[in-house]
C-alpha cells in the first residue's frame, strides 16, 4: 500500500463565499507543491503526496512532515486549522492528519496501520447505516469491524461492507466515494464516487460532522439564491384563516433551522368560522382567477344574504376556457372577513364544485365568481 | 522539487482562478457538492406512506431514480396529480430534505394534511424559464425534487435532470409526465378519479378515490393498478377499492 502524507484542513471541506476556500486550498496545494512532484487533491480541503521520494530527499517522513505543517501553516495564515500526516493508505493518512489537528504532525510508522486504525469509531468510515448495524451488533470501533471473518462480513454487508472491512484492517488504502474532484479529470478508482445516502441523524463521519444534510440542502438552496434571487425560494408556514389563501403563508427560506411548531404559534386550527371543511386543496391561485358559475339555463349562480345559492349549478368555466359539466356542489359557507373594518371588509361566500375530473373551490365576491382552488 | 505552482494539476489552476468546472453534462456543479458514501442496498430507498408502496416495485423511492406522475391521456382534467405527486414525498420528508419546483400556487395545507414535513420542504414556486436549472441545482442537496416543468420538457434537459439525480443519488418525482420525453423508473398515471361526500347543493368534499397505474423499467416492468383513497374521509391516505368506506 501507498504510503501517503495527507493534509487535513476542515475549515475548507465546504465551498464558501465567493470561492475564498477554494484559493486557500490551491494555496496549499501549491506550497505542497514545493515538496514533491505530484500533489493529489482529494477534494476540498483534503489534498496528499506519496512520501517515497520527498522521504528520501528530506530525510525521512517525519521531516518531510515536519516541512509540510510548515509549508500549510504558511498557505493557511493562520485563517484555518490544518493537520498533518503520513501512515499507510489515504485512509488512515487523512485519519491521522486529523488527530495532528492543532497539533504536530501524526506519523503513523510503515505497517503499524492496523493498530492505529482499531481505536477509531466505525462512523469515520461515513457509511451511517453500516454503522448503525455494526453499533447493534456490539461492533463500535474499526477494530471489532476488522476482528469480524471476512465471510460473514461479505454475506452480511455485501461487496460494499467488505471493502469498507478491508479499509479498516488496514488491507486496502481507501474508500470509496472519498474523491470528490472534478470526474471528467481525475478518473473515479474502483467503484466511483458514491451514491449516497446522508444519515437521518447527525453523525459525525470522516469528513467531521459538517457532512450533514442540512448543510447540503442550504448550499443547494444558496445555489438557486444566485439564479433566481432570495425571495424565489420559501417555505409553506400554517396559519389561522377560512380560505386555503389565508390558512398558510410562504415566508422566504431563511436556511435549515428547524423548529417545531411555527413562531406564531397557530397550526390553521382553531374556530374560524366560515373555513372550508377539510381536506384542502393541493392548488391554491394566488391571485384567483375570473369564472362563471351558471345553472342550466345560463343564469349566473347567485349567494343570497342568508347564504344560501340562488339557484343550481350545472356548469362551470374558468378564465373564458370551455364550459365544464358541474357534477356535484356543496356550500355556499358564507363568510364576513374583517367585519371590524369598514375599508378592509370581505363579504365572501365559498362553494366546492365537483366537475368530471377533479374539484373546484370558488368564492363568489364582488359580484363575481373566482376560482380560487383546486382540489388536484 | 521546487516545482511550485507548475506541479500543480489543472483543475486546481482553474479552481483557483475561481473557475467552475464546466461541461460533462452538468448544468452546474459545485465543488461543495458532497461525495457521499456507498452504502448498502436497504438505504438505497427512501420511505413513502404504507398506502404508497404498492406502487414501487421496491416499496419506496430508489435513490437515483425518477418517478412521473401524470394523469391519464385523453383525460383532459383528471385530477389528483398535485396530490399523488407530494403525498410521494410525506413519509420521506420526516428525515429527508425535499424540494418542489415549479408548483405554482402551492396548496401547503394540503401537503400538510397529507404529512409532508413542512419543515423540510424547500419550494421554488416560480422558477421561470431555468426551471431546469433550479431542479438541478436543488438536486445537489435535496434527497427528492419534485419538479413540475411549464410545458413539453426537451430531451436533452430531460436527460441532464435524469443524470443529474442518478449522480446525486436524489429521487427526481415530475408531475406532468406527458411533457416528459425520456423514461422513468416508476410512471404512475392516474387513471380515475372520483370524489365523494358533495351532494347537489349539500355535504362537502370527504374522500377521493383513485385509481392508479404504475408501470416501470427494469425490476418494475409489471404494471400495477391500485385502487387509493387519497385522502380518505378521515383525512388518511389508504388503500382501497373504489366503494366508499365510510
Amino acid at each position: 500500500m501507498q504510503r501517503l502524507l495527507a493534509v487535513w484542513c476542515p475549515g475548507i471541506l465546504e465551498e464558501q463565499e465567493h470561492g475564498r476556500e477554494a484559493r486557500v486550498f490551491g494555496a496549499v496545494v501549491a506550497a505542497l507543491a514545493a515538496l514533491a512532484t505530484h500533489v493529489d487533491p482529494v477534494r476540498p480541503g483534503v489534498c496528499a503526496v506519496r512520501t517515497r521520494g520527498p522521504s528520501r530527499y528530506f530525510g525521512g517522513d517525519e521531516a518531510l512532515a515536519r516541512l509540510a505543517a510548515e509549508a500549510l501553516s504558511g498557505a493557511l495564515a493562520g485563517g484555518h486549522p490544518g493537520g498533518v500526516g503520513v501512515a499507510d493508505g489515504l485512509f488512515a493518512a487523512v485519519l491521522a492528519a486529523r488527530r495532528a489537528l492543532g497539533a504536530g504532525p501524526v506519523i503513523v510508522a510503515p505497517g503499524e496501520t492496523p493498530a492505529f486504525l482499531a481505536p477509531w469509531p466505525v462512523a469515520v468510515l461515513d457509511r451511517p447505516e453500516l454503522a448503525d448495524l455494526l453499533v447493534r451488533l456490539g461492533v463500535r470501533t474499526l477494530g471489532g469491524f476488522a476482528a469480524l471473518p471476512g465471510p460473514k462480513v461479505l454475506s452480511r454487508f455485501g461487496e460494499e461492507g467488505a471493502l469498507c472491512q478491508r479499509v479498516a484492517r488496514g488491507v486496502e488504502g481507501e474508500l470509496p466515494g472519498v474523491r470528490l474532484f472534478f470526474p471528467p479529470v481525475f478518473p473515479p478508482a474502483g467503484p466511483g464516487p458514491g451514491p449516497a445516502s446522508p444519515a437521518p441523524t447527525r453523525q459525525v463521519g470522516f469528513w467531521g460532522d459538517s457532512a450533514d444534510a442540512d448543510g447540503r440542502a442550504a448550499r443547494a438552496v444558496a445555489g438557486v439564491c444566485e439564479l433566481l434571487g432570495p425571495e424565489a425560494v420559501v417555505r409553506g408556514r400554517l396559519q389561522g384563516g377560512r380560505g386555503p389563501a389565508q390558512r398558510a403563508r410562504l415566508v422566504p427560506w431563511t436556511g435549515p433551522g428547524r423548529t417545531g411548531p411555527d413562531p406564531d404559534g397557530t397550526t390553521g386550527e382553531g374556530p374560524w368560522p366560515g373555513q372550508v371543511p377539510s381536506p384542502a386543496p393541493a392548488v391554491v391561485l394566488d391571485p384567483p382567477v375570473p369564472a362563471q358559475l351558471v345553472d342550466d339555463a345560463g343564469r349566473t349562480v347567485g349567494v343570497t344574504g342568508g347564504g344560501m345559492a340562488t339557484t343550481a349549478p350545472t356548469r362551470l368555466s374558468v378564465a373564458g376556457g370551455v364550459w365544464m359539466e358541474v357534477t356535484g356542489w356543496a356550500g355556499p359557507w358564507p363568510s364576513d372577513e374583517r367585519w371590524w373594518s369598514v375599508r378592509g371588509r370581505r363579504r365572501q361566500a365559498r362553494m366546492q364544485v365537483v366537475t368530471a375530473h377533479t374539484a373546484h373551490l370558488l368564492t363568489r365576491e364582488r359580484g363575481g365568481w373566482w376560482l380560487e382552488a383546486t382540489y388536484d | 522539487m521546487g516545482l511550485g505552482i507548475s506541479g500543480t494539476p489543472a483543475p486546481i489552476l482553474a479552481w483557483q482562478q475561481g473557475k467552475r468546472p464546466v461541461g460533462s453534462g452538468h448544468i452546474s456543479t459545485t465543488v461543495a457538492a458532497r461525495a457521499r458514501a456507498i452504502s448498502s442496498s436497504r438505504d438505497q430507498l427512501l420511505p413513502v406512506l404504507p398506502a404508497l408502496a404498492p406502487l414501487f416495485p421496491r416499496r419506496g423511492l430508489q435513490r437515483g431514480g425518477v418517478v412521473t406522475v401524470g394523469t391519464g391521456e385523453g383525460t383532459p382534467g383528471a385530477g389528483g396529480g398535485t396530490t399523488l405527486g407530494f403525498a410521494l414525498l410525506a413519509a420521506a420528508s420526516a428525515a429527508s430534505w425535499c424540494a418542489a419546483v415549479g408548483t405554482a400556487g402551492p396548496g401547503i395545507v394540503a401537503f400538510a394534511e397529507l404529512g409532508v414535513d413542512l419543515g423540510h420542504l424547500v419550494l421554488v414556486p416560480r422558477p421561470g424559464p431555468v426551471w431546469a436549472q433550479v431542479a438541478a441545482t436543488l438536486l445537489d442537496g435535496m434527497d427528492v425534487v419534485l419538479v413540475h416543468p411549464p410545458g413539453p420538457v426537451r430531451p436533452g434537459v430531460a436527460r441532464r435532470l435524469v443524470a443529474r439525480a442518478r449522480e446525486r443519488r436524489g429521487v427526481l418525482v415530475v408531475l406532468g409526465s406527458p411533457g416528459w420525453p425520456e423514461g422513468a423508473d416508476v410512471q404512475l398515471t392516474v387513471k380515475t378519479g372520483a370524489w365523494q361526500g358533495v351532494e347537489e347543493g349539500h355535504g362537502h368534499l370527504q374522500g377521493r378515490h383513485l385509481e392508479v397505474a404504475s408501470f416501470g423499467r427494469r425490476a418494475a416492468t409489471r404494471a400495477v393498478r391500485v385502487g387509493l383513497w387519497l385522502p380518505d374521509p378521515w383525512g388518511r391516505v389508504a388503500v382501497g377499492a373504489g366503494s366508499p368506506a365510510v
